[in-house]
């Protein structure tokens, strides 16, 4: 397991603590939790070595598509593609986010 | 005959191409042996897409099969027909088959069409021992029709603790969802189809993919 870590801007919102994804090959779980201030802490262990570039690439690509809340975010992953990746960040941003509506 | 994802094919390495144009396949692929597992992707007509295990885990490689080129197909579900886990010399003892041998009454008494994927339905398939101390079991279950939220949760429930990790796919028309996570509480879940992932909360019931999706013609 490689770990890995990303600090990026983001905005000030309530979310609440999220969890999704799944444990298996090609796959990975994604948990959000709330943080103050203006930061996402993104925590990454991943099986796949020397991958810090791709991950790179798919938080970029996630920045472009939504904005990111202040939040601690930790990921492990289990040799998905840059594919579910996405889908399953924009996944637990969009629960955390949804639940603070219902609150 | 079809090709759906999981299934291993023997085919000569040297018909194998590269997925995109203008690559070539690395020398461990060309100069290996041993069959090639179908994978979940789209292929130009004629092409199924396949994956190569290398000796490391590091080595994967994509790389595309002419049908025409194909010695012999075996799918997860005949590995588990014959049952081989039975004989064994580890049944007793690797986490991994003693697992196996309580999950195999179980999905049978529950008249599941289920197959071996994953290490050790490659080491079912070729005698080439795979399992080692970490190994995780892979299941496959075939599912043409609809399996409610509720009875993946049943199956869950029963499957309880295991030995090992336990990864189960239920194989839809459309693609293959993690039992695990069909059972859980999420409105959406993963599914793996020919054209990528996607999230959805009906993954048996979706006009947007074409009807031929999940199965190759070869």
């Amino acid at each position: 397991m490689e770990t890995l870590q990303f600090t990026r801007p983001a905005q000030a919102a309530r979310i609440q603590p999220a969890l999704v994804g799944y444990v298996g090959s090609g796959d990975l779980e994604v948990m959000v939790e709330p943080l103050q201030g203006s930061q996402a802490e993104i925590h990454i262990q991943t099986s796949t070595p020397g991958s810090e570039i791709r991950w790179r690439q798919v938080i970029e690509q996630i920045e472009a598509r939504i904005a990111l809340p202040a939040m601690r975010m930790d990921i492990h992953d289990f040799a998905a593609t840059p594919g579910v990746i996405r889908l399953r960040i924009e996944q637990a941003i969009e629960l955390a986010s949804a639940m603070e509506a219902q609150a | 005959m079809n090709c759906r994802a999981h299934d291993l094919i023997w085919i000569e390495r040297g018909h194998l191409r590269a997925p995109l144009p203008g690559t070539e396949l690395p020398d461990w692929v060309v100069s290996g042996s041993g069959p090639v597992v179908v994978r979940r992707a789209n292929a130009d007509y004629g092409w199924i897409p396949v994956g190569i295990r290398g000796k490391t885990k590091a080595e994967r490689q994509a790389a595309l099969a002419p049908i025409n080129g194909i010695d012999k197909q075996v799918n997860p579900y005949s590995l588990a027909d014959t049952k081989p886990w039975l004989n064994h010399a580890e049944r007793d003892s690797h986490p991994v088959l003693m697992t196996l041998c309580r999950l195999a009454t179980l999905l049978n008494g529950h008249l599941l069409r289920w197959g071996v994927t994953g290490s050790l339905g490659y080491e079912f398939a070729t005698g080439e021992a795979q399992l080692h101390p970490e190994s995780d079991l892979d299941l496959v279950i075939d599912a043409p029709n609809p399996i409610s939220r509720e009875q993946a949760a049943t199956l869950i429930q029963m499957i309880g603790t295991t030995h090992c990790r336990v990864d189960i796919q239920l194989e839809t028309p459309w693609g293959a969802i993690a039992l695990a996570e069909w059972a859980g509480s999420s409105a959406q879940v993963l599914q793996k189809t020919n054209t990528g992932p996607r999230l959805t909360a009906t993954p048996w019931a979706d006009v947007r993919v074409s009807s031929d999706e999940g199965v190759k013609p070869c």
